[in-house]
Formats: C-alpha cells, structure tokens, sequence
C-alpha cells in the first residue's frame, strides 16, 4: 500500500489545484482572523467557512480524482497487488493530502491569531469532515461510473447536507409543533455530518444561542461533557460505513 | 495455459458475452478480433480479472486466476491507452511498475532501447504525444519477460516505424510466450498469429489455427466473411 500511495501523493502533490486550494483557505482565513479581532466570533466565521467549503471541494476534487485514475486503477490491479491494497492507498493518499491543505489553510493562520484551544477543536472537526466527505464521495464515484451522475448525486449530497436538510428540519418543526419532538430532532442532528460538527465545535464555544433546536435538544438530552463525545462517536461511525462500504464495493467492482 | 471455463456475463438485455470451454496455450500468438461491441473487451478484462464473470471461471496452471497471484506475477498487459498519473515522470512510472511487480533483475530492455525511452525519464508523462505514451506502455509490457502478455490493440497510436518494431518484438517472443492481443488491423493477424478467435455479439464465431495450410487456402474466405460482419 506504502508503494502506490508514495506516488499518488507524488501525483496530487505536484498538482497546481491542491496548492490553489489551499493558497485560497489561506488567504480567507487570514482575512477572517484580521477582520474579526474576537477569538470566538473567528472561530464561528471559520466554522461557515469549513462546513460548506470543505464538503464541497472534497467532493469534487475526490470524485475527479478517481475518474480520471480509473484506467491506472485497472493497469494497477493487472498486478500482484490486492484491491483492498489499491483502496486503501487512495483513500488514504486523498484524506492525507485534504487535510494537510487544510491544516496548512485554515489551521495555520489561526494560530498566528488565536486561542489554541479552541483551534484544536476546529482541527478536529476539519479532519473528521474531510475524512468523511473523502469516503462519501470515494463510495458514490465507485458506484457510479458516469462521471456526471456520480459527480451529480454528490452535489446533491452536499446540497441536501449543507443546506436542505436544515430547511427540512425547520417546516417540520414548524407543521409539527404541537407534537413532541425532543427525541426526534436527536435523531435527527445524528444523521446529518455536517449538523454534528456544527454542533461539535459550538458545544466546546459553550454559545447556546447558536446552536438551534435541535442542538438544544441534542445537549439536553446527552448534557455537556456526553453531547461532545456523542457528537465525536457519530461523526467517526459516519467516516468508518461509507469507507468500509465503498471498500466492499470496490473489492467486488467490474472494471 | 490459461482455461476458460464456460463463462457467461452480461449487461442488461443489451448484450451478452458467452464463451464456451477454451483453452490458450503457450507458446502462441492468439488474436483476438471482432466488431465493435463484440465482446472484446469484456472477454480481455475477464481474463485479467477486472470483469468478473456471471458464471465460470479462468484458471492459469489449475487455480482460478482471483483466487490466486501466481498469474498477476506471470502477467503483463498493455492497455488501448496509456493511462498514468499525469504529473509523475516516466521514471517514476517506470519504478512503480518494477516495485509492484517485485521483479529486482534481469529485464528486458529492448523495446525500452529501440524506443529510446532513456532520454524522456526525466519527462513529465502528461506533456508526452500518445504515441509515446503508448511507447512507454509498450517497454514496460515487455520488461518483465512475462510468460503471459495480454495487448489491447497494442500498434493502435503507434507511428509506423514504432509500430514495427513492436510487431517484431511479438514475433521474437512468441516462441516461449502466451501472448494475446485484441486489435482491427487484419495485416496484424496475418503478420503476427498462430490462431485466431473472432467473437462476434459475444460468442466465438471462428477459432482457428494459422497454419500455412489456413494461410494459404481458408485465410482468405475467412478474412473476407470477418470483413463482411465488420460491415454489418
């Protein structure tokens, strides 16, 4: 595995996008650190910035990546080297090379500015996202090999994730309000990533105010120090099934 | 000696690739040649193990070919378009296919020599012609002294002279080698093949050898009933 990821990230490396990337968190997130002068008020602008931005650009770079690798990928499999061994070097070579260009973009700049504390969280949720969105989008590139539907129905994922699911969430609550909900809106914030980790970095800022209905019934719920870790556990069990999925999915694919 | 045994795939109701019991046996140039959407492709990737059959199996020396990395290690293919990562230098390229591989000594350099491919290592593969990536494919199918060689339609995008030189490569090491090759350049068949399977809508319609008896006599009425299904 060591082998084929040596040169897949010799690959990204030398690509001008993944440096484009990060040049461009760079400068925002130096913009946001200059404007904003409050640690806190930082770290929330930051936070917009990594939960649509970040989804997004794994998404496509991810997706892209694959598609245009999927003749070397069969070359690669013509020799001695397990699927699982070609699987696990693509995902790892991509996690890896996202998360440095975030840590580079996003992390480094806030450092110069502010409490490391709370960057240690961001850093988290960044990676945790980033690993996420790497699966998600390495599960819907593997299932479909039109690059149009594939790439189609991951926007569509990060639409719905970003942006709809919330909307939905708030008619509901909206329609259904004489009704009680509390436990449904937890169920609810466990099935969208991007919610939890919202929900994650909030927590540790402590802004009630911010975190919505549905985060208020998911603290009150679980409670402080229980909501963090619960919020932490999901966010991982959402990385581990899209990965092992798309694992299977790879090891059984017709080329 | 690789063993087909009756397999059997299909895409939707569109098509369906049906091959009986078949048997390529070393040494031998086998070509294997159809119309579009005859099957080649999908009967190639199904003896390299892309493609996994509905029912049946490959067998290379008595083991099913996924179930065992004896073939992958005696395997060497060239596929229709030479596709690397963009941004890694030929000499890179070149070092990933010898680690993976695992074969440390003894390579054959000289269809790597003829090609000249020493003053382009230092290249960026993505600023290189398609012919010379197809050059660079073509070395590296070779190096390996592989018992068995599978080239997908491999004098496709190769210059004349490229393109000769690769047909006499094939002919120097077909005497100890299984080597099989897709392509629609019937000259190619007659230059390079000791047999020749055609498929046609997904089943075998000719297996024969090339003898100089079928060379001579049935070449001729067979070449032209396959030029026949290529018009339609």
């Amino acid at each position: 595995m060591r082998k084929i990821m040596k040169y897949i990230i010799r690959d990204i490396v030398r690509s001008k996008f993944i440096f484009f990337y990060t040049g461009t968190l760079f400068l925002l997130t130096m913009g946001i650190s200059y404007l904003n002068r409050d640690d806190t008020k930082t770290i929330i602008t930051t936070l917009n910035l990594i939960i649509y931005l970040i989804p997004l650009v794994n998404i496509l770079y991810v997706s892209l990546h694959y598609y245009n690798s999927k003749e070397f990928i069969e070359t690669l499999l013509t020799y001695p080297v397990k699927r699982k061994q070609i699987f696990r070097a693509e995902y790892f070579s991509l996690t890896l090379a996202l998360t440095v260009s975030f840590i580079m973009g996003v992390i480094v700049p806030l450092l110069l500015f502010g409490n490391v504390m709370l960057i240690l969280n961001l850093l988290i949720s960044g990676i945790l996202l980033t690993a996420l969105f790497t699966s998600i989008s390495l599960l819907f590139s593997i299932m479909y090999d039109e690059r149009i539907k594939g790439i189609g129905m991951l926007i569509g994922i990060w639409l719905f994730m970003s942006i709809i699911f919330d909307g939905i969430i708030l008619i509901m609550y909206f329609l259904m309000n004489d009704f009680p909900l509390d436990k449904i809106s937890v169920i609810l914030i466990a099935l969208n990533p991007v919610d939890l980790t919202r929900l994650y970095i909030l927590i540790n800022l402590d802004i009630a105010s911010l975190f919505g209905y549905s985060g208020a019934n998911f603290i009150k719920f679980f409670g402080h120090a229980y909501g963090l870790a619960v919020s932490l556990l999901i966010s991982i069990i959402w990385i581990v099934v899209p990965t092992l999925i798309a694992a299977r999915k790879f090891n059984k694919k017709d080329f | 000696m690789l063993r087909v045994n009756k397999i059997e795939k299909s895409y939707g109701k569109k098509f369906r690739l049906d091959i009986e019991n078949l048997t390529l046996e070393h040494p031998n140039v086998i070509t294997l040649l159809g119309p579009n959407g005859s099957g080649k492709t999908t009967f190639l990737k199904i003896l390299l193990g892309l493609v996994n059959p509905k029912t049946g199996d490959v067998e290379y020396k008595g083991k099913n070919i996924n179930d065992d990395f004896t073939f992958k290690y005696d395997l060497s293919y060239m596929p229709q378009t030479a596709i690397y990562p963009e941004n890694l230098k030929v000499k890179e390229i070149i070092e990933i296919t010898k680690a993976l591989k695992n074969h440390t000594e003894d390579y054959d350099y000289e269809l790597y020599e003829q090609y000249r491919i020493d003053g382009i290592l230092e290249s960026k593969f993505s600023s290189l012609s398609q012919g010379t990536k197809q050059k660079i494919a073509a070395s590296i199918v070779f190096m390996f002294r592989s018992p068995v060689i599978i080239l997908d339609e491999p004098t496709a995008g190769l210059d004349p002279y490229a393109a000769e030189l690769l047909k006499s490569k094939i002919l120097k090491e077909k005497k100890d080698k299984l080597i099989l090759f897709t392509t629609h350049i019937i000259s190619d068949v007659t230059e390079l093949s000791d047999r020749l399977i055609f498929l046609h809508e997904g089943k075998i319609k000719y297996d024969k050898i090339m003898n100089d008896e079928f060379v001579n006599r049935d070449s001729r009425l067979i070449i032209s009933e396959v030029a026949n299904y290529f018009r339609g």
